[in-house]
């Protein structure tokens, strides 16, 4: 199998997506766009395969009041111009900057940032329900793949960091800005939520004090499709924002990818800077 | 919102590596000019830009991400750097390090990948050269801008 390499950024495109506008790898052979979770064929605008996710569900990432939502096998339910797909689960839509809380654990209330429809209550009661069901352990296992959740509570100059990883205990990836920028400016930029030069990093450079971890076993398929999420932002680090491309997201969006809930964590109000997750 | 925007995207000059000199990875010693530093973490690195695709970079760089498995040898390309480095404060050596095989302390960005070889407390007020000698050739990868770089650990991971 070969996989082409060209695509073009999912802009103002038509629907079935054109040829490589969704930015991901082609199978040359197939004709089928790599989106990690799944495939798509452009061809006919559909996946190959119905969306899945690792927890239960009837209709995994279903919304209710959308019936688009319950096509499993469309693309961003049938309205690209709305919105994207990182990696064949669900999708992203345009963000609503109500006010700037991201959580992170809930399939339903992916990406939210509208207080309107969470608060960090729910989303903290959904995440204590998860981890009741044994999804997540404080302690790798011991056969198979899993996924690393990891929280450096001193990182980021002591804003917290999260980092994530696969198959590994302690080596753990993060997203960060490419720094070289004064501290009082940095602030500012972040603070207002600027885009600033992002790079993926391993975390061995960050504060390791009090580090907390939380392990996931993951199928052979999640596995891939997370792999494919990491090499996917690897290769394309882009830019840093404090509100929609952070640590945290990053982390999420490789939970995502493999079709888990994350480890509940909230970015809070701008000015505290300080990442938070309910103490279990 | 212009002015936020030019900061946002430019290098910012005010804060660049206490270090960032091109090397050209033949074997052989070179010594870093004589620096300072403030009371800070810094990591020492050798860094390309990403002229090469970022698979060929890791291979021969060094970088190995650790949620993969390691293909380098299957693909064909070696690993170009050894290399030995000291840390010399008033000309008295304060950290050694070797770079060999493959490590997982990395970074990479749009721009330029790095391979982080060592990292140190810094002193203010003390000056500092970084030697480092090249055990192994690697011209190979010159066409990527090789350099030795000294700059603050990334406080930034949010």
């Amino acid at each position: 199998m070969t996989l082409g390499s060209t695509c073009a950024l999912n802009a103002a495109s038509s629907f079935p997506l054109p040829p490589h506008s969704s930015c991901k790898e082609r199978d040359t052979e197939s004709g089928n766009d790599d989106f990690g979770a799944r495939y798509y064929n452009s061809a006919t605008g559909r996946f190959r395969s119905p969306d899945w996710s690792d927890g239960p569900a009837a209709v995994p990432y279903a919304k209710f009041g959308d019936p688009q939502s319950l096509n499993l096998y469309s693309y961003v339910y049938n309205n690209p111009l709305g919105g994207i797909d990182p990696d064949g689960h669900d999708s992203i839509e345009g963000l609503d900057l109500g006010v700037n809380i991201t959580f992170i654990g809930d399939h339903g209330y992916y990406n939210q940032m509208n207080a309107a429809e969470t608060t960090a209550e729910a989303a903290q009661q959904q995440s204590q329900s998860e981890d009741q069901q044994g999804q997540w352990s404080t302690t790798p296992p011991t056969s198979g793949h899993y996924l690393t959740n990891a929280y450096f509570p001193e990182g980021a100059d002591g804003a917290g960091h999260w980092g994530v990883g696969l198959d590994t205990p302690d080596k753990t990836v993060g997203f960060a800005t490419n720094d070289g920028v004064p501290k009082f400016l940095r602030a500012i930029l972040l603070a207002i939520g600027a885009p600033l030069p992002g790079a993926i990093h391993d975390d061995s450079m960050v504060n390791q004090t009090g580090v907390q971890r939380f392990y996931r076993p993951l199928t052979d398929a999640q596995f891939d499709a997370a792999q494919s999420a990491m090499n996917n932002r690897a290769s394309h680090s882009g830019l840093y924002s404090l509100y929609f491309r952070n640590c945290a997201l990053w982390d999420q969006s490789v939970d995502h990818a493999a079709g888990v809930s994350g480890v509940p964590h909230i970015v809070a109000f701008p000015m505290v800077l300080r990442l938070w997750y309910p103490q279990q | 919102m212009a002015l936020m925007l030019a900061l946002s995207f430019s290098k910012l000059a005010l804060c660049q590596p206490v270090v960032d000199m091109p090397v050209t990875l033949e074997k052989g010693t070179i010594r870093s000019p004589e620096f300072t530093v403030k009371h800070k973490q810094y990591i020492i690195a050798l860094q390309v830009d990403n002229a090469l695709p970022l698979g060929q970079t890791k291979c021969m760089l060094g970088v190995h991400f650790a949620w993969e498995h390691d293909s380098c040898e299957l693909v064909g390309f070696p690993l170009a750097v050894e290399a030995e480095w000291t840390l010399y404060a008033d000309g008295q050596p304060v950290a050694h390090g070797t770079v060999r095989g493959k490590d997982t302390a990395w970074e990479t960005s749009k721009s330029h990948t790095s391979r982080w070889i060592g990292n140190f407390m810094g002193e203010k007020g003390k000056k500092y050269v970084l030697e480092v000698t090249f055990t192994k050739d690697g011209t190979a990868l010159r066409v990527a801008n090789p350099r030795l770089v000294v700059e603050l650990t990334p406080g930034s991971f949010m």
